[in-house]
């Protein structure tokens, strides 16, 4: 039997886990083993050194206490159990509290999202547009034509005064 | 006297005075496994309250199909779990340099050999420690520690050599190189 193997079956020997006859075979090896002899006599000091090494603490009226303690939560869940169910539909506390967040944030996203539309759309009627605007910004108004096809100063708008124009004008 | 199942159906009627003897009967138990793991007593009387109430919430339900004992071992070491996953883990003394420890004979008192124990069990990682209070300090076997530990025996096997391992180097047992 291999020093490996055994070793690892060790602890399970010292605790009396082994059938018979795997811990005949392992106690065969030990005894010819001085190493898993000594591997086997490390474990059984670990055991010895455990031993009953930190007792419990004792707490006197632990159990009065505990029977108190049991006695008011019973009472807690009593007072509640009477206090009624929620109205049918509602379901629990938690359930009631997750619908009514989901309802304010569905409302605040809502409010939100008009308010953001409403100013888009006032800004695209020519009618919320402040007459004085339009007529003080006539360059702001019109640099819009680098859009078009031959903006003013470009070299497709001389281009194309210069086929348009009649000959000699020049 | 009535068993500790027939306790706990009578408690699970109501029955408190029922509750309360189960609770005498069991709370050294209780007490030790969370002491022995936890290492402070009031951590310990609280995991333990909080088991025996646990159980009694669960009491209306409870059907007698394995010991009662085997039902508070797991409630207990789970909390005990729980606990631990929550909480660094608190190291009470730098372990001495294998070569430098005292030999087991020189360990004076039941005081010193608590604060080595608790040193020592202190710095396994929470499984192997569950492992070894409930097998050594409880007595459980294989399967007992696997059902309290919700794992196979082969894990309660392994955990239970990685400890040992541990323990040995740092209570600095050992005889020779393994």
């Amino acid at each position: 039997m291999r020093c490996a193997k055994v070793r690892r079956k060790l602890g399970a020997l010292l605790d009396g886990e082994l059938d018979p006859t795997a811990a005949g075979e392992l106690r065969g090896h030990i005894e010819s083993c001085p190493s898993c002899r000594s591997a086997l006599e490390e474990l059984e000091s670990v055991e010895s050194l455990l031993g009953d090494a930190l007792a419990p603490p004792h707490v006197p009226g632990f159990a009065a206490r505990l029977a108190d303690e049991a006695r008011r939560r019973a009472t807690e869940s009593r007072i509640i159990r009477e206090a009624g169910p929620l109205p049918s539909g509602f379901g629990s506390p938690s359930t009631v509290f997750m619908r009514v967040a989901a309802a304010l944030v569905f409302a605040v996203g809502l409010t939100l999202g008009s308010l953001m539309g409403w100013s888009t759309w006032r800004g695209r009627t020519p009618e919320s547009r402040p007459a004085a605007a339009a007529e003080a910004d006539s360059l702001g108004v019109y640099s819009a034509d680098c859009l078009t096809d031959a903006p003013e100063g470009s070299l497709t708008e001389a281009y194309m005064s210069v086929l348009t124009s009649p000959a000699g004008e020049e | 006297m009535p068993s500790d199942e027939a306790l706990m159906l009578d408690a699970g009627r109501g029955d408190m005075a029922a509750f309360e003897k189960l609770v005498a009967r069991h709370e050294r138990t209780a007490l030790g496994v969370a002491y022995r793991f936890l290492g402070d007593h009031h951590e310990a009387e609280d995991v333990a309250q909080e088991a025996f109430l646990r159980i009694l919430d669960a009491a209306e339900r409870y059907v007698p199909t394995a010991e009662f004992t085997t039902y508070l071992y797991t409630v207990v070491s789970r909390l005990c779990m729980d606990g631990a996953r929550k909480r660094s883990p608190v190291y009470l003394d730098d372990p001495p340099e294998p070569s430098l420890a005292p030999a087991a004979a020189d360990l004076a008192g039941s005081r010193e050999r608590d604060r080595e124990v608790r040193a020592a069990l202190d710095r396994l990682p929470a499984r192997q420690r569950m492992a070894v209070v409930l097998r050594h300090f409880e007595g459980l076997d294989y399967a007992g520690v696997a059902r309290a530990m919700g794992v196979s025996t082969k894990a309660v096997e392994r955990l239970l050599a990685r400890a040992r391992e541990a323990l040995a180097r740092t209570l600095a047992c050992g005889s020779g190189d393994s």
